[in-house]
């Protein structure tokens, strides 16, 4: 049996990011190296040469698609795979039968970083088994682990058979088109046609080299970047719409996770980012004010909440808009006397009537105006602009929170 | 390296012995060219018949063996220098610089960090000459004590592992400094960027990870159709669920937003049918597979442009001076106008704050150039990221680096590193706080010793240490290959980012 073998943490977390990026199994990956360093350990004299060029798991391509996972010995390809815990080893169905399985399967005992050879399987082992395995698209076989196992017997066997030429045979080559359908989604092809396919990459060169050129062109090596990518996009909206649920109270979370997502759209997927928040603090603002001042003219609002995300205080942006002065300085003294923040309320009799003793003017304030009834309006419709321009002020104040996580 | 007709003439006159050797190595390699030029059609007959390969002193060497090489510097006594010189220049280094070259591990690591092919050969050539010498005094070692077996280190097998052992001491040495380097906070910006070439594992941890509009636009559409997908009683469901949970996608009950789980896990939650757990794992496989085949489908269908926007780029908000320059040529004053002036929410805001001219915006944009807003946490960023994204002054960034972690942004106001105004402008420029967890360290920054004080064994903070950093949980415990449940430690003491629960 080959010695135990360690991997380096760096080369395991390089092994990571490359399987990461190609969509690959990594536990298929580091096995693959343990076997590797195993056989760079063997006695230079057994003369065994690893060379990963020309090797079909040189083809991330073919890694991520059909799970290729061989080391290159002496310019023979042999198949590696993990022992798992319950003593099988699975190899993809497409490759059984191919010549990339011809040298048979290395097996490697893992154990985290660390691992060794401890069994071959044979080729006929697998096509034995694959009647027997239905219509999985893996086939798992038992291994039997031998104590007496000889690695570099087994090795040296294998590269000193003779080599078969499976290309010969190989009639009908795929074309550009096939070997795209083949890498997008070669599920839609029959179990034959595609270790015919693998046949051919194997061994003939004008395929594998096709084969590159089409896997270079089709971009679905990034398809689990970009899952990745939802998942993260995912997460950040809903921590934000997390943030925000509390502070606008009127809106449903599923109406603030939309807003997040049609401005991530036009500012980018950083919610924190600063004209992010702004804008999505004045939509939110305008939206929460919408539904809790029903009344309230649409333009107006935008106009009080414009000026108050812009710097002015609520009362100067109301001043701005409403006409009539006295309305604004009663509604503000209303506003002043009710201590919670309730959804809005017309002003009472009373309340009028209190304003006008606080800031010392006659009853008759009514007088002043053409239309009575034109007065307690005024009023009114400054305490509401009041009231948005203040849900406002307040989410202004959230622009610092949500820069925080 | 190639030799010259007297290189080939002061090893014969060495060895007169190997000239019949020579000569028929010659005839071999003409009587192999002119069977393959008679097997090439015409045109190619004519192409190749200009350059005939001749025998070099590799191939000589090649073809007489370790054994032969030994045995003859064995027996040689005053030209004994001469021939090991010629068998480290024209053996011992061309053997090591094609091994070196086609070294898996050194590929992969000049790949993650993006070197040029030319610096690449550069760096193979150095690594291969200073193989080629320690071999040279191996041989030189057994020969002065007579050892029977000195020729072992010139066997093509032994130079292997040589080139192996001499890669992965490279790359340590290179992660080791830059990890160094990363913590260097002291950096002039007049300095060149170390981290230019170091790995993008940093930049793409998903907190750090810069989503365009564009993607994220994309990425709406996408969730909409898988929604939908799920939703459809003619889809097989089981697949999409292996996607959801795998991805971290929190499409179904079985998954949670950001949280990938590892293929163990899916099998666990999706109770998934095999009467082994490699029958288990097998099947989720199948699933996975098939789950993406079918949103590759749909997207075909429904989302044909997504893959366009993953493409390679360059932001203009994070790149460095360096790769301003090489990657999108932009010239030194535009680099520094377009620093001074960061960040932009679009391309076109380089031709609205004069920074270039717009011409130059269809060149950039052809190069890959891309602006997403980039947020820059005052708690961890890198001091060149305080300077050069941010614009504080060095004196500033140093200070900040110096008093930090903050529990809030404005304590940046209360310590007096900057104004009212300062910090408006430092929001401005995306800088934004992640609250350090009292009692919970990040795991990717935590001091080796307090991972071990912890309770995890030392050899494993080691690995956890030189693997950092760490997008999620199941990254960690895929890269540990290990079950994390087992460590409860681990999730009791450390935080892990964003995605920590």
């Amino acid at each position: 049996m080959a010695s135990k073998v360690e991997i380096c943490p760096e080369v395991a977390r390089m092994a990571q990011i490359k399987t990461r990026s190609i969509g690959a199994s990594l536990t298929n990956e580091l096995s693959r190296l343990i076997a590797e360093e195993s056989i760079l350990a063997i006695d230079p004299e057994v003369d065994l040469v690893v060379e990963a060029a020309n090797t079909l798991t040189e083809i991330d391509a073919l890694v991520s698609t059909v799970g290729v996972n061989g080391v290159g010995v002496n310019g023979r390809e042999i198949d590696v795979r993990p022992l798992c815990p319950d003593g099988f080893i699975s190899v993809p169905r497409v490759l059984i039968g191919t010549p990339y399985l011809s040298a048979g399967t290395l097996v490697v005992q893992m154990s985290g970083h660390k691992g060794e050879i401890v069994a071959h399987v044979g080729p006929g082992s697998f096509l034995a088994q694959e009647d027997k395995a239905g219509q999985e698209d893996y086939v798992s076989i038992r291994v039997n682990i031998d104590p007496a196992f000889d690695l570099e017997k087994t090795l040296s066997s294998i590269v000193h058979a003779p080599v078969v030429d499976f290309g010969q045979n190989l009639k009908n080559l795929p074309d550009k088109s096939e070997l795209a359908r083949f890498l997008s989604n070669r599920q839609q092809l029959i179990l034959a046609r595609q270790k015919q396919i693998v046949t051919a990459i194997a061994s003939k060169e004008s395929v594998r080299e096709l084969f590159v050129e089409v896997a270079q062109s089709t971009p679905w090596a990034k398809l689990s970047q970009i899952l990745q990518t939802s998942g993260i996009w995912e997460v950040r909206t809903l921590r934000f719409t997390e943030k925000l649920v509390e502070k606008f109270p009127a809106l449903s979370r599923d109406r603030i996770k939309d807003e997040i997502r049609k401005a991530g759209e036009e500012f980018g997927g950083q919610p924190e980012t600063p004209e992010f928040r702004r804008e999505l603090i004045k939509r939110l603002t305008k939206m929460e004010v919408e539904e809790r001042l029903k009344s309230a003219a649409p333009a107006k609002v935008k106009q009080i909440i414009d000026a108050v995300v812009s710097g002015q205080t609520a009362k100067d942006a109301v001043n701005a808009i409403i006409s009539n002065k006295v309305a604004v300085a009663l509604a503000v003294s209303i506003k002043e006397q009710r201590s919670a923040i309730a959804d809005f309320c017309q002003a009472s009799a009373e309340e009028i009537g209190m304003a006008f003793g606080k800031l010392a003017l006659q009853p008759a304030y009514a007088t002043h105006s053409l239309d009575p009834e034109q007065g307690v309006e005024a009023i009114n419709e400054a305490l509401l602009l009041l009231e948005a321009g203040q849900i406002a002020e307040r989410a202004e104040d959230l622009d610092i929170d949500l820069a925080v996580s | 390296m190639l030799t010259s007709q007297g290189q080939i003439e002061e090893l014969l006159d060495i060895a007169p012995d190997w000239r019949q050797i020579f000569d028929s190595l010659s005839k071999d390699v003409s009587s192999e060219q002119s069977s393959q030029l008679g097997s090439q059609p015409a045109a190619g007959l004519a192409a190749k018949a200009g350059k005939p390969k001749s025998v070099g002193l590799f191939e000589l060497f090649e073809r007489l063996g370790a054994k032969a090489l030994y045995k003859k510097a064995q027996l040689l006594k005053e030209d004994r220098e001469k021939f090991l010189a010629l068998v480290r220049n024209f053996y011992l280094q061309p053997l090591a610089a094609k091994m070196v070259s086609n070294n898996q591990n050194l590929k992969r690591f000049f790949l993650q960090r993006r070197v040029p092919a030319d610096e690449q050969k550069r760096h193979a050539l150095s690594i291969a000459t200073e193989l080629a010498e320690k071999l040279e005094a191996a041989v030189r070692k057994h020969l002065g004590q007579d050892a029977e077996d000195g020729f072992k280190v010139l066997l093509p097998a032994y130079v292997q592992r040589s080139v192996h052992n001499q890669a992965i001491d490279y790359i340590r040495e290179e992660w080791d400094w830059e990890k160094s380097t990363l913590q260097d906070l002291n950096l002039d910006p007049e300095q060149e960027d170390p981290r230019q070439n170091t790995a993008d594992d940093s930049q793409y941890m998903p907190e750090n990870q810069a989503i365009s509009g564009e993607q994220v636009s994309q990425l709406n559409q996408l969730r909409d159709m898988l929604e939908k997908m799920l939703g459809d009683k003619k889809n097989q469901r089981e697949p999409l669920e292996v996607v959801d949970c795998m991805f971290g996608l929190g499409l179904t009950k079985f998954s949670t937003a950001g949280k990938e789980l590892t293929m163990r896990e899916c099998c666990d939650v999706l109770q998934l049918p095999g009467d082994t757990q490699a029958r288990k794992i097998a099947r989720c496989q199948v699933l996975l597979d098939k789950g993406l085949s079918m949103v590759r489908e749909g997207i075909r269908q429904n989302l044909p442009g997504i893959a366009d926007c993953w493409q390679t780029e360059t932001n203009v908000n994070r790149a460095s001076r360096r790769e301003l320059n090489q990657q999108l040529g932009m010239t030194e004053s535009e680099v520094e106008r377009l620093i001074v002036q960061r960040q932009y929410r679009r391309l076109l805001e380089l031709v609205e704050k004069s920074i270039l001219k717009e011409p130059r915006l269809k060149e950039l944009e052809a190069k890959g150039a891309v602006a997403a807003f980039v947020p820059v946490d005052i708690n961890s960023a890198t001091n060149r990221d305080l300077m050069d994204i941010l614009g504080l002054s060095k004196e500033t960034a140093l200070q900040v680096c110096q008093k930090r972690p903050f529990p809030h942004l404005s304590n940046l106001v209360d310590l007096k590193l900057v104004d009212e105004n300062g910090l408006k402008a430092l929001l401005n420029r995306g800088c934004v706080l992640k609250v350090v967890v009292e009692g919970r360290k990040d795991i990717n920054s935590a001091p080796l010793d307090e991972l071990v004080k912890s309770g995890i064994e030392s050899s494993l903070a080691k690995r956890i240490e030189r693997g950092r950093p760490f997008g999620t949980w199941a990254e960690l415990e895929d890269y540990l290959q290990i079950d994390l449940s087992r460590y409860p430690v681990l999730r009791q003491n450390f935080c892990l980012g964003i995605f920590s629960d």
